[in-house]
């Protein structure tokens, strides 16, 4: 693994995370536009982080909590305590 | 300046799905918004309208959740060693699967890693599981998250670093795929 390899795998959370400066995010593409390994990994990873995403979406509030919610949010201003 | 509370109804489905990972029950979840929604209504006027209401309200569940689990506090899970660095894709890579010819999905997806990502997750100690969920769920920036937990941003990326690699050991494991193997690709 040479050393850009080594600093995209570094950088590559940062990536994913959209968390890197403009400068890095260029270095990173730059590197992946030549290195198929590291863009294996990376898809990977990226794959992961939307698998957890879309997994997690799947449950959505009971509609009794929903109902809640709503009326908590309707309700009129109580007097100050 | 009472803040119109009707900005904060529309992330119960958000505060839910977190709540559900962090406790791991469904009533239990379910009275964590509750809680979290009766604090924000109480504190309704400390929100500064305008600033990220979603942030605000996920501040107050974690804070919620911190307190519980010091309260009462659950069997926790070990936290992996430091440096036991793990990846499904140079664990396939090394069994001599072809890899590089898989796309993601297929290597995620279809081997069976897609229905045990909430197991995964739910087995990963609170402090990686709360900023994996904020992260890669709540897709909160890494600034976002020091502030919600209150600690700093360096500690939020080593724990989402090992909270990724301990989900891929569990995802792995729970394949019934041979012991795991640690492996250098991804370290510091």
């Amino acid at each position: 693994m040479g050393d850009h390899c080594e600093q995209t795998m570094r950088n590559l959370s940062g990536y994913i995370d959209r968390e890197l400066s403009d400068a890095d995010v260029r270095r990173v593409k730059a590197h992946l536009d030549d290195c198929p390994p590291c863009v294996e990994v990376f898809e990977f990873q990226a794959e992961l982080k939307r698998l957890v995403r879309k997994e997690c979406c799947k449950d959505d509030a009971p509609a009794r909590l929903r109902h809640w919610v709503r009326q908590l949010a309707t309700e009129k201003p109580k007097p100050a305590e | 300046m009472s803040s119109d509370f009707s900005i904060f109804e529309r992330h119960v489905d958000a505060l839910y799905r977190s709540a559900l990972r962090l406790t791991r029950k469904p009533e239990d979840a379910e009275d964590l918004v509750q809680e979290t929604y009766l604090r924000a209504y109480r504190y309704r006027n400390r929100f500064k309208p305008g600033t990220n209401e979603k942030a605000w309200l996920f501040t107050i569940m974690t804070n919620v959740f911190r307190n519980r689990l010091r309260q009462r506090p659950a069997p926790e899970d070990a936290i992996d060693a430091p440096g036991t660095d793990f990846s499904i894709y140079e664990q396939l890579r090394r069994e001599g699967m072809p890899v590089h010819l898989m796309s993601p999905e297929e290597i995620i997806v279809e081997r069976g890693f897609g229905d045990e990502v909430k197991r995964a997750l739910e087995e990963l100690p609170v402090p990686m599981r709360m900023v994996v969920v904020l992260v890669d769920v709540e897709d909160f920036s890494y600034k976002e998250v020091a502030s919600i937990l209150g600690i700093k941003i360096g500690t939020v990326m080593s724990r989402l670093h090992r909270g990724r690699q301990s989900l891929q050991k569990k995802l792995w494991e729970y394949s019934g795929r041979p012991k795991a193997r640690p492996v250098a690709v991804g370290a510091r």
